[in-house]
């Protein structure tokens, strides 16, 4: 279970740093 | 151990563990978060803004890496450390994803920039960041096929070290070199606060850690055989008041080597944790160090880095503890058999204990004596049993672990052995209805 949990944590760090820089693009791009 | 301090432990524990999880995406974002919010230099068109965010995002996320991988105890203490070296192997992977979005979407949108990848030709920036990509695959390949490459783990952590601080230096300097995102003061102060983290967490772990581990030595005061192929070696502290470990846990041992040494080896106690300073580790002859284990000379001075680890039963109360354990998979249960026999734990426990041949069950006398000093059942499964053999035999499958466990979704589960024979324990309790989050082991098989 601590190893699914890692995981997670993994995935849900990559799928908020796409986030950002989606919202970064999306923000300040011209 | 009180079910109240337990609870207390545990609450504590979960604060410490979501603290460090909060802590870790606050660092990793605060690039991202800073670009969006912070003061910054005029924007460029979107493709070019995404593309940057990403490789900073990477980058944040490589540079942590030396925090995530550190061995730093407390740091570690609330996941146990094999989890978190796992989550540094994924991570690497996300990582990956997001500095090779980086140049993509550069190479995609404005063709012309793929000609940056001629090194011979190319500005600094652009050889810079091509030998910081370099050097992540080569930590990437070196990892996942370290036996291929015939790389001793020694050779192996000193290549991964070696290509560490080459990835974040290149990757630095192309961002420095570059320029735009760094020319605010508040982005400037940030990276040049995570290259001064990734080098202080580098002299604190080879030669900070050695040099503490140098003055806290210990001594070999025993060797003995458990039986075919397996060693105990018992360590005194010289000079100072020892380790104070859980049951279950392990350190890594520098034997007979200096503390700046790479060669160390993972080893789990198996003595009592009420001990007072002194421990013993018992280990299998199965690779080149651990073959010439027994010829280990009494008196060899010893370093420990530890204890690590949350192989610890004591962390899940429940109504009973199952204990399934392979072969030299015994060793830490003997930790935790002796201790809950010193503490008087009073948990209602069952071994499962899997062996090849009666001969190879070591510590049988010992764990059988154990059962009349606290509520313990001893099942030994022997693969190949002599003919008097009245007890479990074959292997260790659904009849054998139905016919001793009371409500088996009642028990907390703990195993270690084999990696095929976890797997298969693992699908064998899930098949009985055992929730995930009541089995319990730690791996070791990453590179």
């Amino acid at each position: 279970m601590r190893y699914r949990y890692a995981d997670i944590l993994a995935v849900v760090t990559g799928l908020a740093m796409v986030a950002l820089a989606v919202a970064t693009a999306v923000m300040r791009g011209l | 151990m009180s079910l109240n301090h337990r609870s207390q432990e545990g609450r504590r524990r979960f604060l410490a563990g979501a603290f460090g999880i909060a802590l870790y995406l606050a660092l990793a974002l605060a690039p991202l978060l800073l670009m969006l919010f912070a003061d910054a230099p005029a924007g460029r068109e979107r493709w070019r803004e995404l593309s940057v965010a990403l490789g900073f995002g990477g980058l944040s996320i490589l540079m942590l890496q030396f925090a995530v991988s550190a061995r730093l105890r407390r740091l570690k203490a609330p996941y146990g450390v094999d989890v978190v070296y796992h989550f540094h192997r994924q991570i690497t992977f996300v990582a990956l994803g997001l500095v090779l979005l980086h140049p993509v979407l550069l190479f995609v949108f404005e063709p012309a920039t793929l000609g940056l990848l001629d090194v011979f030709s190319a500005p600094w920036r652009a050889r810079m960041a091509v030998l910081s990509v370099v050097a992540l695959l080569g930590i990437i390949t070196t990892a996942i096929w370290r036996r291929s490459f015939a790389l001793s783990y020694e050779r192996w952590r000193l290549v991964h070290d070696i290509l560490a601080i080459v990835l974040v230096s290149a990757a630095t300097t192309h961002v420095a070199l570059v320029g735009h995102y760094v020319s605010t003061p508040w982005k400037r102060s940030l990276w040049v606060a995570y290259a001064a983290m990734t080098i202080l967490l580098v002299l604190w772990v080879r030669l900070g850690k050695p040099l503490v581990r140098l003055r806290r030595p210990y001594r070999v005061t025993r060797v003995c055989a458990e039986g075919p192929e397996v060693w105990s070696l018992a360590f005194e502290p010289v000079g100072h008041r020892g380790i104070h470990f859980e049951p279950g846990q392990f350190a890594w041992i520098t034997l007979g080597r200096s503390p700046f040494s790479l060669e160390e080896h993972p080893f789990s106690f198996s003595s009592s944790a009420a001990g007072t300073g002194s421990f013993e580790v018992s280990v299998k002859e199965l690779g080149d160090f651990t073959s010439r284990i027994g010829a280990t000379e009494p008196g060899t001075v010893a370093y420990i880095d530890g204890p690590f680890g949350a192989f610890d039963p004591e962390r899940y109360p429940a109504p009973g503890h199952v204990f399934i354990a392979g072969g030299v998979g015994i060793t830490p249960f003997m930790s935790i058999l002796r201790t809950s026999a010193d503490r008087h734990d009073p948990t209602p426990t069952t071994l499962f204990y899997g062996a090849p041949t009666l001969e190879r069950l070591v510590f049988a006398e010992e764990i059988t004596a154990l059962t009349t000093r606290f509520p313990l059942a001893f099942v030994p499964v022997v693969q190949e049993p002599p003919a008097e053999w009245s007890g479990e035999s074959g292997y260790l499958d659904r009849d054998v672990l139905e016919r001793h466990i009371d409500s088996p979704l009642e028990q907390e589960y703990f195993l270690c052995g084999p990696p095929p024979m976890i797997e298969g324990v693992i699908r064998t309790l899930s098949a009985m209805g055992v929730p995930q989050r009541r089995i319990h082991y730690e791996r070791f098989d990453f590179v």
